[in-house]
Formats: structure tokens, sequence, C-alpha cells
């Protein structure tokens, strides 16, 4: 993927504008999209 | 329903999950190491554009940043979920001049929007810590908030009401005060 997109993802996940729930749902989802598409 | 294939990467992510591993650790490392199709790379913007953060970033939260009256004091307007604020730096040394503080006061300005989404959403977990509707996760979050912001010796912006602490490096608190007000208030 994209240093971009990771990146952001990166600053989402690791700093403070999220909450820790937020956090968690927005893992989540990320997960779910990732391993979601796996064969 | 087919059977799901667990690959040895999902397999290691579940294990490490199982483990008690952060779990946006886990989700940052998948996201670093996989090899992504595009689909999947179109539904991760996707998802970024779902996610909305007043950030520095995506979402500049000073406005403006002007010297009022007296010249020893700015002002900045910031928007924290919607509603506009005026942020107050002031200080009797401050020096419209010089470009070093006006940055300095608009970064305030961008860390005091993170914070008061912070609080906000801290008093909102007390509320329901006192009515006892809280749940594991939230107590978890406001835990996390009690241990991470609140005592904010780290993070060197004590928010204490509407108004903020400051220091420069050389630690003197004593330099000026960072106050947060309705717009529809300040003048």
């Amino acid at each position: 993927m994209s240093d971009s997109l990771y990146e952001q993802f990166r600053e989402l996940l690791t700093g403070e504008t999220l909450s820790a729930d937020e956090k968690e749902a927005l893992s989540r989802e990320i997960l779910a999209i990732i391993f979601g598409e796996e064969e | 329903m087919e059977p799901v294939q667990i690959t040895p990467k999902a397999s290691s992510d579940i294990a490490k999950l199982a483990q008690g591993v952060n779990r946006a650790e886990v989700a940052l490392e998948a996201l670093k190491e996989s090899e992504l199709t595009p689909k999947q790379v179109q539904q991760l913007e996707a998802l970024l554009k779902k996610v909305s953060v007043p950030s520095a970033t995506t979402s500049p939260a000073v406005g403006e940043i002007k010297t009022i009256d007296n010249h020893q004091a700015v002002v900045g307007q910031i928007t924290v979920n919607g509603q506009q604020l005026d942020t107050l730096l002031s200080e009797g040394s401050f020096n419209k001049l010089r470009s070093d503080q006006h940055k300095y006061a608009e970064e305030l300005g961008y860390r005091m929007a993170i914070r008061v989404e912070n609080r906000a959403y801290v008093d909102s977990l007390l509320a329901k810590e006192e009515d006892k509707s809280i749940n594991a996760a939230e107590a978890n979050a406001l835990k996390t908030y009690r241990e991470r912001y609140l005592r904010d010796d780290q993070g060197r912006l004590d928010v204490v009401g509407r108004g903020v602490r400051y220091w420069y490096d050389d630690d003197s608190p004593s330099v000026g005060a960072l106050f947060v007000r309705a717009s529809a208030e300040s003048k």
C-alpha cells in the first residue's frame, strides 16, 4: 500500500485525535478489510 | 458458505489479539506487511474518508490568528464538534511582530481543539460511570484517559475548565494563559 495511506492510518491509530473506542473500531474495520479479502 | 481459509499471517495476528496485543498495532502491522488488492486499497481509502477527524492535517482547527487591541494577546478561532470557539492567548511579553509566537499560538490552537474533544469525550464517560451505565470498553477507555490525558504532565497543556496553562521549553509557566470561549461570548 502507499506510504501516504499507511501514514494516515498510523496517525489516526497512534495519535490523540481518536478516542480509544474509535481506534478500536477503526482497527477492526481495517482488519476486516484486509483479512476479509484474503483467500 | 465456503469455509474460510486462515493464512499464516492472519493466524499470527489472531494469536496476537488473543494474547492481548493492542489491536491498533496489529492493524498497522497488517497494513504495512500485507499485499493489498486494488479493491482493498479502495476500501481503505473510503474508510479514511469516513473517519472525520478535526486534526491539524485533515481539517485546520485554527481559522485565524490575529492580535487584539492591547497587542499583548492573540486570538485564534477553532472549531470543535461543530462549535466555533475562540482561543485567547494572553501574555505580557507577547510580541505581535514575532512570527514564531504566532506559530506557537497556532500550534496551541490545534492541540487545544484535540484536548477539548478529548475532554468532552471523557465527560461523557464520567457521566456514564456515575450512573453506572458504562460498559467494559468505555471503562477501559476512561482508565486510559485518566492515566494519559487528565494528568497532563507530559502533554504540557493543563486544561482547567476553559483555561489552559502552558509552558515554554524553559519550564516557565508564568508566561501566559490560553483561554477558550464560545465565539459568541468573545469580544
